[in-house]
């Protein structure tokens, strides 16, 4: 990078984080600290609760996932809106009434203490593993492209977000989360301009997008009902919808960025932005990557993106084979460009016949280059004693583009933008954790009652150890890489059954606090029996383990004496 | 329609957030949330669209 970039990036990020520290400087108290003092208006909750879901993973790997599948992961997010629907109408209000510091919180006046620390138990342990991978997803990524060490850069990471979550608290993570949503929209809006422009002269965007629809990006619903299918437009609305449902509903790192609304209504509003907002801002990032592989159907691409495991091959003895290869890819990549050409010129005559066999050759020779890719893969793997996941490339795609095809200045906004993703979501998620600890944990079950400084003081004492042990996670995640997977799965193996404790409390009065726990523990052990035994789609396992609650918590509530009012 | 859509305003001044829960505009929550789901059906015809065009 040049000085001028990193003079972007440093200081996009330290103004952004000295205007976090300076905003919410001067006394706190507990409520101020952990929930903003309800003070918070709909634009900056509505922010934040979209900077908080928006990792360094969704500006990194969203326009790989396009470059490589195309548009339709957008079908996850088809639920959303309905979820903030959902959540404005039944949701807020409760908690407000109830005039809770965390979810869980909820779950004892509702049942008891033993399903309130379950709740609260189920987030720390997933949230708390999961906090580590959105420091060390983007720093893996940025240290092998850099040659940056990682340990350095997840220290420097981490310890910037300790620093301003632990000084200002609820209110720093979003006075910070605003600017943070601003510098990323405005780097992909930026971004996706550029990629257009690079293209050649005479490739309008709807030639573009032709291009990317006869190569299968463009397929943006889906409407078959395949379970097996990850992304359908039903397993959109069904199963995105209880996810989110989940997420934003009883997620602590959700839930505390609208408890601090100024009211009802601004918390309403904040989400109701995040449903109106949400599904555009992914298109936008998926259409980067489709223009990005657009890009490259003009332009060659390496055969393979990380380059510095390119490099690293050059140097074992299996670099020849990975040479002839690359020759192999940059002949079949000319002859590509033939088809790319016929298929533009029976488009601007309109004639169909040829633009359906255009298309099929186009796609057969894209199919050829994407065999070599996959045998470059093997040989890769073979010369460096890496698997078939170590050596996926796609994570790479996009940032390798920006970094080189974009301008001086531009790439340093764009470093910005991904540094901002992978602070606002680690901000929010090490807040919640110590708020829930301390809450849920530290409060509840301490002796005496603390007083107002030593809730203050323990919540920032507890978000500094989270802060440690998302540092430390980070730092030795590069020799758990299958845990990094595990940990990822173990999060979408418990939504369902936490949202569906939540249902029964919100929902289904007759059922009592022991039914719920039996009820939950028992639909848990239904979705990791699936998960071990079948190919289900994950998205599915949110519906399954919900419904499963609800069912085995009004069954057990029929063997089990009811709920003392 | 939530119980606290049909609930008086009772705006809290003491120490807790303001309970008042009129919306600023439409009328009705009702309303704001049928401009929500309305926007979702307009960008999944979009897709469908989009979809058809391209593929």
């Amino acid at each position: 990078m040049s000085g001028i970039d990193w003079a972007v990036m440093l200081s996009t990020i330290g103004l952004i984080v000295a205007y976090g520290v300076w905003k919410t400087r001067g006394p706190q108290t507990a409520d101020a600290y952990i929930r903003g003092g309800n003070t918070l208006k709909w634009p900056a909750i509505g922010l934040s609760i979209m900077a908080t879901q928006a990792s360094a993973i969704t500006f990194m790997s969203t326009p790989g996932v396009a470059f490589e599948r195309g548009m339709g992961f957008v079908q996850f997010y088809l639920g959303l809106p309905i979820a903030m629907v959902v959540i404005s109408a039944i949701i807020v209000p409760i908690y407000y009434r109830q005039r809770v510091f965390t979810a869980y919180e909820y779950l004892e006046g509702r049942f008891d203490l033993k399903t309130r620390l379950l709740g609260a138990s189920l987030f720390l342990i997933s949230r708390g593993l999961a906090v580590g991978i959105s420091i060390y997803a983007p720093a893996i990524v940025l240290s092998t492209l850099f040659g940056w060490q990682l340990e350095t850069l997840v220290i420097a990471l981490g310890g910037i977000v300790i620093v301003y979550t632990v000084s200002g608290g609820t209110r720093a993570v979003t006075q910070t989360q605003k600017q943070q949503m601003i510098v990323m929209m405005g780097g992909m809006i930026v971004a996706a301009v550029v990629v257009v422009m690079r293209l050649p002269d005479a490739v309008s965007l709807d030639d573009a997008l032709a291009v990317a629809g006869s190569l299968g990006r463009m397929e943006i619903i889906d409407p078959t009902f395949d379970l097996g299918n990850r992304y359908t437009l039903w397993s959109g609305l069904l199963g995105g919808f209880f996810l989110a449902l989940s997420y934003f509903g009883t997620d602590q790192s959700q839930v505390q960025r609208y408890l601090g609304g100024r009211s009802v209504t601004e918390s309403r509003l904040g989400l109701l932005f995040n449903g109106i907002l949400k599904i555009p801002m992914q298109l936008l990032i998926l259409f980067v990557g489709v223009m990005v592989f657009v890009f490259y159907q003009f332009s060659a691409p390496p055969v393979h993106f990380n380059q510095a495991y390119v490099a690293a091959v050059y140097e074992t003895a299996h670099a020849d084979d990975y040479r002839a290869l690359e020759d192999d890819f940059g002949v079949a990549f000319v002859d590509k460009q033939q088809h790319i050409q016929a298929l533009l010129t029976a488009r601007a005559e309109g004639d169909e016949p040829a633009v359906e066999a255009a298309s099929a050759a186009l796609k057969a020779s894209e199919a050829k280059l994407e065999a070599i890719r996959g045998d470059a893969k093997r040989v890769m793997q073979l010369a460096l004693g890496k698997n078939e996941r170590e050596t996926k490339d796609s994570d790479y795609i996009f940032i390798s583009f920006v970094v080189g095809h974009l301008p001086i200045g531009l790439i340093g906004l764009l470093m910005a933008v991904i540094l901002s993703a992978a602070m606002s979501s680690t901000a929010s998620e090490l807040n919640a954790l110590g708020t829930t600890t301390v809450v849920d944990f530290y409060k509840r079950l301490g002796r005496g009652t603390p007083t107002d400084r030593q809730l203050v003081v323990a919540t920032k004492g507890f978000t500094i150890m989270w802060g440690l042990v998302a540092i430390g996670f980070a730092s030795f995640a590069s020799v758990l890489d299958n845990l990094i997977e595990a940990v990822n799965i173990l999060g979408s193996l418990f939504y369902g059954t936490v949202l569906g404790i939540f249902l029964v409390a919100f929902f289904i009065k007759r059922v009592g606090g022991t039914a719920v726990f039996a009820g939950a523990l028992c639909a848990q052990a239904v979705v990791l029996g699936l998960f071990f035994g079948t190919d289900l789609a994950y998205l599915w396992f949110n519906v399954v383990g919900c419904a499963c609650v609800i069912v085995f918590a009004s069954i057990a509530q029929l063997v089990v004496p009811a709920p003392q009012r | 329609m939530s119980e606290a859509d049909k609930q008086p305003n009772t705006s809290s001044a003491d120490t807790g957030p303001d309970l008042d829960d009129t919306p600023p505009l439409l009328g009705s929550w009702r309303n704001i949330y049928i401009v929500v789901l309305g926007n979702l059906v307009l960008l999944i015809v979009l897709f469908w669209l989009l979809t058809a065009a391209y593929t």
